[in-house]
């Protein structure tokens, strides 16, 4: 038999040392990652307008959802957890949004929903989310959302109707005349958006003139605006956003309406420029959830800001990076911020699966956020009866060919009493 | 003979599938039966339309009004008279008879395209009726309902029940579609479709084709309203949209995939397009109504009469 030699690396020496070696670096090394690639991801389902009427929302909050969620991954998951991602179209679509919403919970075992932009869709989810045990955030502005129409489940991180109105009504509604006409778009967000104003307007000792409302994508609003005599009106509430608002206002200018009335539109003009409002633009005044340029907003949030729309592809003016299409500025923060709140509600309550949901249910109700990265738009609270987050709301102009704010109420100043309790229900 | 041995051969081709569908659940995950029942739903509301265009030559383009009129029927029903299902379902179906009688009495007497004008028209109506009504209908904004148990003597199930649900819309609509299928195997039904073929001839031959139409149109507002009816259980809620317009082009577009006059077909264009919407919008949603759209050409070019249609031909050429 051959004497093995000592200083002679034999086959089974090189088999012993490497798999040695491979097992001490994994050991090492890799261990945690072995471990933490095996804990099963959390998953989020978003639920967006993608195509249809409200598509550029929905392009934006598929945007935001992905960038948060990128941005958590790679700053290690949450709690130690990866987060995976699922998106769907709700073609703006209540029957299609509702068969995508189970898919996303049933087919794809999404964990959190982070909804559209689109009342109607939110409101006919409500119900399935509690059917399924499953949270789901909303931003659309629709009252009802946070009201009689949801339940424990839903949660809404983006001012409402009311938030617009009320801080209306703190800034400028006493200054423009007390005689108002109301005109809407034919769909809840446009009668919410009148409603809120008749109830402000009236509290304020206010004249109702008229109220109209007219199709989602109306062309020609000539037959409505011939409605309104100027001599008669001070005010015109206007519940339209993108395009609507645009065509609305361009042709009040052009029937010469502005002369005399001024425009209250609900939210901010969604995907216009100053330069497409053209000269109709100075009569407007918008209350938005949030500041389209980054040199109106405060000192404090510009850095948060910049990273966010880095993150999400946007310019300091709202605009895409790339396309220099204008965005859905105001409507970006919130899918962005849900994620958060997600991330929020599972470190608090420990929420490991589905059936911890009550335990994240009670962590995010009362829960207060300030601001910073994961809350770009600011400081904000999700008031534990209602699940309605109260946040800063802008109140603006446009002059001179640019917006100016003109003043950002703080959400604390825009409190009204909840309208449901929804800790009573039994989960 | 021949007829005989046509019926027979139809009638274990549709037990067949029946069968098929009753198997089927126990292969099937949660979300592969969601997606079942919202075909069978559908197809039963473009088998409405099949008997309206494919059976009695009239193309209805208001078909979303039967379907808005049932969701508002079922819920309706649960929300303010407090019904339980079945009553709720007996007062759809009546609403729907009514409704389309007094409709189809307004409408069968104008000619072809004053008959389609009409019924966008009404359509367009109702929504904006709908829209507008909001303390009743719920407008945009729409209604949500609890969906009630169902009763079956001493049982009772619970229609949440993803399993319940399937079967029972299952039931229904293979009920519907048996019944039809009977229904213009009659004498009646076939003088229907002589009205199709040849108003004038019919006329002529004394059928009273004012009074064919009507019962025509009744029939196809009648199954489009129970489709509407079955939504409404299946997701707990209706809203004013579904009276739009666009949801009657759905119906077309199913129908004339397809194969009008066939009545499974609509079953079938409904199927494969529901199926298609799903899939591939979950992939690309951009790409969805350019692929429906090709599908349609390419089913218009090299079958003009659905799938059906060139299923019938493949069948004959291999005889």
């Amino acid at each position: 038999m051959k004497k093995k030699s000592n200083n002679k690396l034999t086959r089974r020496d090189f088999i012993k040392t490497t798999a040695g070696a491979i097992g001490g670096a994994t050991i090492t090394l890799g261990f945690p990652n072995i471990i933490l690639a095996k804990k099963r991801p959390i998953r989020i389902g978003a639920l967006q307008d993608l195509t249809g009427p409200l598509y550029s929302f929905g392009r934006w909050g598929k945007r935001s959802v992905a960038g948060a969620v990128k941005r958590i991954n790679e700053m290690g998951g949450i709690a130690g957890r990866p987060v995976e991602l699922k998106v769907e179209d709700s073609a703006t679509n209540v029957q299609k949004g509702v068969m995508k919403l189970r898919k996303l919970i049933l087919k794809d075992k999404c964990d959190f929903i982070i909804g559209p932009c689109n009342s109607g869709i939110t409101i006919a989810s409500a119900p399935i989310a509690k059917e399924t045990n499953t949270i789901f955030f909303a931003y659309g502005t629709a009252l009802s959302i946070t009201a009689h129409k949801g339940n424990r489940y839903i949660f809404r991180g983006i001012n409402n109707v009311r938030h617009i109105f009320k801080a209306l009504a703190m800034t400028v509604l006493k200054e423009m005349g007390k005689r108002y006409y109301c005109m809407g778009a034919d769909y809840e967000w446009g009668h919410s958006v009148v409603d809120e104003a008749k109830r402000v307007f009236d509290k304020e000792g206010g004249k109702l003139i008229g109220e109209e409302y007219s199709p989602i994508g109306t062309e020609d609003f000539i037959p409505y605006l011939n409605k309104i005599n100027p001599d008669e009106v001070d005010v015109i509430i206007a519940g339209y956003f993108t395009k609507d608002i645009l065509k609305l206002a361009t042709q009040a200018y052009e029937l010469g309406l502005t002369k005399k009335v001024q425009i209250i539109g609900g939210a901010m003009p969604t995907g216009l420029t100053v330069k497409d409002l053209g000269p109709a633009g100075d009569k407007i005044w918008f209350s938005g959830y949030g500041i389209r340029r980054i040199a109106n907003m405060p000192e404090e949030l510009k850095k948060y800001n910049l990273e966010f729309r880095k993150r999400i592809g946007m310019d300091e003016e709202g605009r895409d990076i790339k396309t220099k299409e204008m965005g859905a500025a105001s409507y970006t923060w919130a899918p962005w911020e849900h994620v958060y709140w997600v991330k929020k509600g599972i470190e608090k309550s420990g929420w490991n699966s589905k059936k911890d949901n009550l335990k994240f249910m009670m962590a995010l109700e009362g829960m207060h956020v300030k601001a910073s990265y994961e809350f770009p738009q600011g400081d904000k609270t999700m008031r534990a009866e209602d699940h309605q987050v109260f946040a800063s709301q802008t109140v603006s102009k446009i002059e001179n060919g640019k917006f100016v704010v003109k003043a950002i109420i703080p959400g604390e100043k825009l409190y009204y009493p909840p309208l449901v309790d929804y800790r009573k229900e039994k989960v | 003979m021949a007829s005989f041995y046509k019926k027979r051969n139809n009638l274990i081709f549709f037990s067949i599938i029946f069968l098929a569908l009753i198997i089927l659940p126990n292969f099937l995950g949660y979300y592969q039966r969601y997606i079942i029942i919202e075909m069978l739903i559908w197809g039963l509301y473009a088998l409405g339309f099949d008997i309206i265009l494919g059976y009695t030559g009239l193309l209805n383009f208001g078909m979303s009004s039967f379907f808005g009129i049932g969701t508002y029927g079922i819920t309706l029903s649960v929300l303010r008279l407090h019904a339980n299902l079945w009553l709720a379902i007996a007062i759809t179906i009546l609403a729907c008879i009514i409704f389309s009688l007094v409709y189809g009495f307004l409408v069968t007497r104008f000619g072809s395209h004053y008959f389609v004008v009409f019924t966008i028209v009404v359509s367009m109506i109702l929504f904006f009726v709908a829209m507008n009504l909001r303390s009743i209908t719920g407008g945009d904004e729409g209604l949500t309902f609890p969906v009630p148990p169902l009763t079956l003597g001493f049982v009772t199930l619970n229609l949440k029940n993803i399993t319940v649900k399937y079967y029972f819309v299952l039931l229904i609509c293979m009920l519907v579609l048996y019944l039809v299928w009977r229904f213009f195997e009659s004498p009646y039904g076939k003088a229907i479709v002589a009205v199709r073929e040849n108003e004038d001839r019919a006329r002529a031959l004394g059928y009273n084709t004012a009074q064919l139409k009507l019962v025509s149109f009744t029939l196809s507002g009648t199954v489009a309203g129970i489709a509407g009816g079955l939504y409404a259980l299946h997701i707990g809620f209706t809203s004013a949209p579904i009276f739009f317009w666009l949801l009657s082009g759905k119906a077309v577009m199913w129908t004339v995939v397809g194969g009008a006059g066939t009545l499974i077909g609509s079953f079938l264009g409904a199927g494969i397009l529901v199926y298609a919407e799903d899939l591939i919008s979950s992939w690309n949603a951009d790409i969805y109504p350019i692929i429906v759209g090709l599908i349609l050409i390419i089913v218009i070019m090299l079958a003009p009469k659905g799938i059906m249609g060139a299923l019938k031909r493949l069948k004959k050429a291999s005889f």
